[in-house]
């Protein structure tokens, strides 16, 4: 059963899942019997929202004051993990976000310990930009990768996808802004992080931001941050995403680089 | 919806974006290029170096993952060379969990290794890079001492063997260790002094020389005390492996005798009256340490108790040498009871002399006597056998092995050493400002330079007439703080007649109470109130010193290095104390302050109460009072005499309070001058100095922009240096 996937990975790899090789088209063929067929990311996704002209909702994070917005960021609140003292946001955000997708608890431990076994997580040397969809491959969830801009992202969060980015953390969670222009500061140390962003929405003040189930502190579950910050933090990353749920549209080689 | 998404696209493209230039925004951009961004998300480049392919000045740096906690980083796994004329990668390797061969020694082993934390560092080392890509001739090894650890200069000595000329040699470099601030600081100090002398700044230079004379004072200071003939200098020439001080039955005239190693004399200052030896003991030396050898408490029938007292309110450590023929004394319980219960010296120890004058077969039960003796009064002391004037090899191992321990333990001496490394990265860039000025003196014409100087002088002059504000508006909260000690102390004075008067009218010879116990009984009691005040004294001189910050940085409009914040002179590595602390972080707080030793509080309060005299005080006994004390007992007193007995005692504990306030406020005079002279010092010196740059720069503007840059590095690493020891002395704790 779905309930015992990572336990089983953990156990015994090569029974559970043996011909995954994500890079081959069509070898993502995971044994069937082993892979539950209630595996079916796409009926379990949240319905999309629009809150603009609409009421507020009121969630887990204070939204009184949203005015416009995309994205599901109260019910993806609930699947939020923080991943502790280990190096493995990738991980975490892709079980998230999986958790949400097909309801089963994520199993940090048993994933990470899998995903080592396989040789595509090491705390050590760290996670490649190849290897932060592993995860979603080993579990038949459709995704795109590569470089978007912020109307991208705003395009697969209407579509119903659920969207990971990876940034500069320092820069979202200490950011530093430039006292004459107020612009913000680029670090030169950065702490790469993968993040799944939950929703973009503008306040009645007119400030836009995102929001974000960021694993890597206690007060990640549906954090805020501003919009220029996370441009900021997002562009040290080549403004790379993950979209997962299989809605959104292919990414354009064109939109490699842009920001907007 | 479409609109709400043009709208969040519109305000994303006005997001401005100030991302870095040159080396800095190659650093910054690592994951943003198309052939660094397969690299692992978390990857990070250590502060790169300059390198050379076929004649072009490239950048290389070194590639590694940070731990989970980010203040180590795993051992690295690649390099990246830029070309910094167009921002390309030219270069990338990476070798994974292979070693590079050219990578050999303890280097190869070490899996983590320090992440230099520091955004400002890395940001300099960017910025000396560009200097060296436009042609200039930054200092970058002084940088990379304090931007890179030890392992980090040793592989790029071996990956990139053209950035070996601008790394510190391998062989000699010890900076970036915690424990080495004290090893390097001399060197600091010359170097400091050499660029000072360069700037023709010779103030500043006078200040470092102050510095070195109080970097060349032992770290610790051990007092060795006793009642008269009870084995102390013969302990204190055991130790140190000569006769340096006098021994037998023959009163010295001295106070105190202080013995250190040859090395440590050089450059000494002291106190009138006390005599210093300087021996050759390596031991003494190896463990920077300072032996008081005090005169017996009842020297030459003299009560020398208040001398004694002083000398353990300044030292560290106190070792109370006792005799096994005879016992405890009253005075000698005392000085347990007081010092090691109020706990005036971090550490105290009892050595038993005299053992070889028992018969052998005496000797263990008279050990274990004192031992149980000492114990009832302070559990924790340590109690050792005294080698005696031969022999007893195995003794003076054990008593030379515990001062070592103490002086190991000591973070009295971490903490001034930080402290005067702090000073002198002070006075570097106070160098560095001055040098700056005479930079830019150098490139005026004659009328300007005479502008720039009129405004120096008017600068000085206002500088002076502040310090003098100041100074009185800083004597107003001395005085306040006084007044608030002798208040609290002259409350508890009826609780101290009180008391005393109990133990009076029950004695049974009341006059000999008076003369013997008396004294002792109003010593201890007012020892007990100034431990109990200590923390008055503490809060009191925190806000002081905070209001001396507050006020130095609302009055001087120009933050300079010589306004650093007083509080980091007078408080070790710690914060400064809440009056309710607990009494560890109070022990933890009260550490030297400037030249004088021993505790802050317990230097003002309960030294003050060494130094007061109460035999002086209840001497004043005369006429009906004599008459009355004459009584073989006051149980049946009239309340007339009772009267006269409340009189008695209420005068000899006024003015045994006022000696002990009059004591207090001397003492805190004197660390507050201290504190404010230091500052004001060190202020008019650059001030001085200044002047002198701005009237008469001795070089080009280019020779002196170069000494600013060295001024500037080296307090850079200076300060870099002490922050990591800094930080080091918490985890330790």
């Amino acid at each position: 059963m779905i309930g015992d996937f990572f336990t089983d990975l953990a156990l015994d790899a090569h029974n559970h899942l043996n011909p995954v090789d994500p890079d081959v088209e069509g070898a993502a063929v995971v044994a069937a019997d082993s892979f539950s067929p209630e595996v079916e990311p796409h009926g379990l996704i949240h319905p999309p929202h629009n809150l603009c002209g609409t009421d507020p909702a009121v969630g887990l994070h204070d939204r009184t004051q949203v005015v416009c917005g995309v994205g599901t960021p109260d019910a993806d609140a609930v699947h939020w993990h923080f991943q502790g003292p280990e190096e493995a946001c990738a991980v975490v955000s892709q079980g998230s976000i999986i958790e949400s997708l097909t309801g089963v608890p994520f199993d940090e431990a048993a994933a990470t310990r899998w995903l080592e076994q396989q040789g595509w997580y090491d705390p050590a040397t760290g996670t490649r930009p190849e290897d932060v969809t592993r995860l979603f491959q080993a579990y038949h969830v459709p995704t795109a990768s590569g470089s978007t801009t912020v109307g991208g992202l705003w395009d697969a969060l209407a579509a119903g996808d659920k969207v990971m980015v990876t940034l500069d953390a320092n820069e979202i969670w200490h950011p530093v802004h430039d006292p004459a222009t107020g612009a913000p500061l680029e670090s030169l140390q950065p702490a790469g992080h993968a993040v799944w962003l939950t929703g973009i929405e503008q306040n009645s003040n007119g400030e836009w931001k995102v929001v974000l189930n960021d694993s890597g502190h206690q007060g990640g579950r549906a954090e805020t941050v501003a919009l220029a910050d996370f441009v900021n933090a997002w562009d040290d990353y080549g403004n790379q995403a993950v979209f997962a749920g299989g809605h959104a549209a292919p990414l354009s080689p064109a939109e490699t680089g842009a920001r907007t | 919806m479409s609109e709400n998404r043009d709208r969040l696209v519109t305000a994303a493209a006005s997001i401005s974006v100030d991302r870095p230039a040159g080396v800095a925004g190659l650093v910054a951009g690592l994951h943003r290029d198309p052939v660094t961004a397969r690299l692992p998300i978390e990857a990070v480049a250590l502060p790169p170096v300059p390198d050379r392919q076929n004649g072009r000045l490239l950048i290389s740096a070194l590639l590694a993952v940070p731990t989970a906690d980010r203040t180590r980083v795993h051992r690295p796994f690649g390099t990246v060379t830029w070309n910094p004329s167009d921002g390309s990668v030219v270069q990338l390797s990476e070798w994974g969990t292979e070693l590079p061969e050219t990578v050999t020694g303890a280097e190869r082993t070490d899996t983590t290794w320090p992440l230099p934390e520091s955004e400002d560092r890395m940001r300099t080392v960017c910025a000396a890079l560009d200097e060296l890509a436009a042609g200039r001739t930054p200092n970058l090894t002084e940088l990379y001492r304090s931007a890179l650890p030890s392992q980090a200069i040793a592989w790029y000595q071996a990956l990139v063997p053209a950035a070996v000329p601008w790394l510190p040699d391998q062989q000699t470099w010890a900076l970036p260790r915690h424990t080495d601030v004290g090893s390097a600081l001399g060197g600091w100090i010359r170097d400091v002094a050499a660029i000072a002398a360069e700037t023709n700044a010779p103030a500043l230079g006078a200040q470092l020389e102050m510095l070195a004379e109080q970097r060349m004072r032992p770290g610790f200071r051990v007092a060795v005390v006793g009642e008269f003939n009870k084995g102390k200098s013969t302990l204190v020439n055991r130790l140190v492996g000569h006769e340096v001080v006098a021994t037998g039955p023959v009163p010295t005239t001295a106070l105190f005798v202080v013995v250190m190693a040859e090395d440590a004399a050089s450059g000494s200052v002291r106190t009138a009256g006390d005599h210093e030896i300087a021996v050759p003991c390596a031991w003494l030396a190896t463990i920077d340490t300072e032996l008081v050898d005090t005169p017996g408490t009842n020297e030459a029938g003299e009560d020398r108790t208040p001398e004694v007292r002083r000398a353990v309110t300044l030292s560290d450590a106190v070792l109370l040498t006792v005799s096994a023929t005879s016992p405890l004394s009253r005075s000698e319980r005392e000085l347990i009871a007081q010092e090691v219960l109020r706990r005036h010296v971090p550490f105290f120890a009892v050595v038993v002399g005299f053992l070889d004058q028992l018969p052998p077969e005496d000797r263990a039960a008279a050990l274990s006597s004192v031992r149980s003796k000492v114990q009832q009064l302070a559990p924790e002391t340590p109690v050792l056998t005294s080698p005696g004037p031969v022999g007893g090899e195995d003794e003076l191992v054990a008593i030379r092995d515990l001062i070592a321990d103490y002086a190991k333990k000591n973070e009295d001496r971490r903490w001034r050493t930080n402290k005067i490394a702090s000073a002198v990265a002070d006075i570097a860039e106070a160098v560095a400002d001055v040098a700056g000025q005479a930079a830019v003196a150098a490139a005026l014409h004659d009328a300007e330079r005479t502008a720039a100087v009129e405004r120096e002088r008017a600068e000085l002059a206002r500088d002076a007439a502040m310090w003098d504000g100041l100074r009185v508006e800083f004597e107003t909260r001395r005085r306040a703080l006084v007044r608030r000690v002798s208040d609290s102390l002259s409350g508890d004075a009826d609780v101290l007649v009180g008391a005393l008067r109990h133990e009076l009218l029950r004695a049974p010879d009341p006059k000999a109470y008076w003369e013997h116990d008396a004294p002792y009984r109003l010593r201890r009691e007012l020892a007990a109130l100034a431990h109990k005040y200590e923390s008055l004294v503490l809060a009191g001189m925190t806000s002081d010193i905070e209001w001396l910050d507050t006020t130095l940085a609302e009055r001087f409009d120009v933050v300079t290095p010589t306004t650093r914040p007083a509080a980091r002179l007078a408080a070790p590595h710690t914060p400064l104390p809440e009056a309710d602390m607990t009494d560890l972080s109070r022990r933890k707080m009260m550490t030297r302050i400037g030249a004088a030793g021993g505790t802050v509080a317990g230097y003002v309060l309960a030294g003050a109460v060494g130094l007061a005299m109460p035999p002086v005080a209840l001497a004043m006994a005369g006429g009906l009072a004599a008459a009355i004390l004459a009584e073989r007992s006051l149980r049946n007193a009239t309340e007339g005499q009772r009267q006269v007995v409340d009189q008695l005692l209420r005068q000899a504990v006024d003015a045994a309070i006022a000696e002990v306030t009059e004591q207090a406020a001397l003492r805190i005079r004197s660390l507050y001058a201290e504190i404010l002279d230091g500052m004001s010092a060190r202020r008019a010196a650059w001030r001085r100095s200044r002047l002198a740059a701005s009237a008469e720069p001795t070089r080009s503007a280019t020779q002196h922009s170069a000494l600013a840059d060295r001024a500037t590095a080296l307090a850079t690493t200076i300060r870099a240096a002490v922050a990591d020891d800094c930080g080091t002395s918490r985890e330790d704790s």
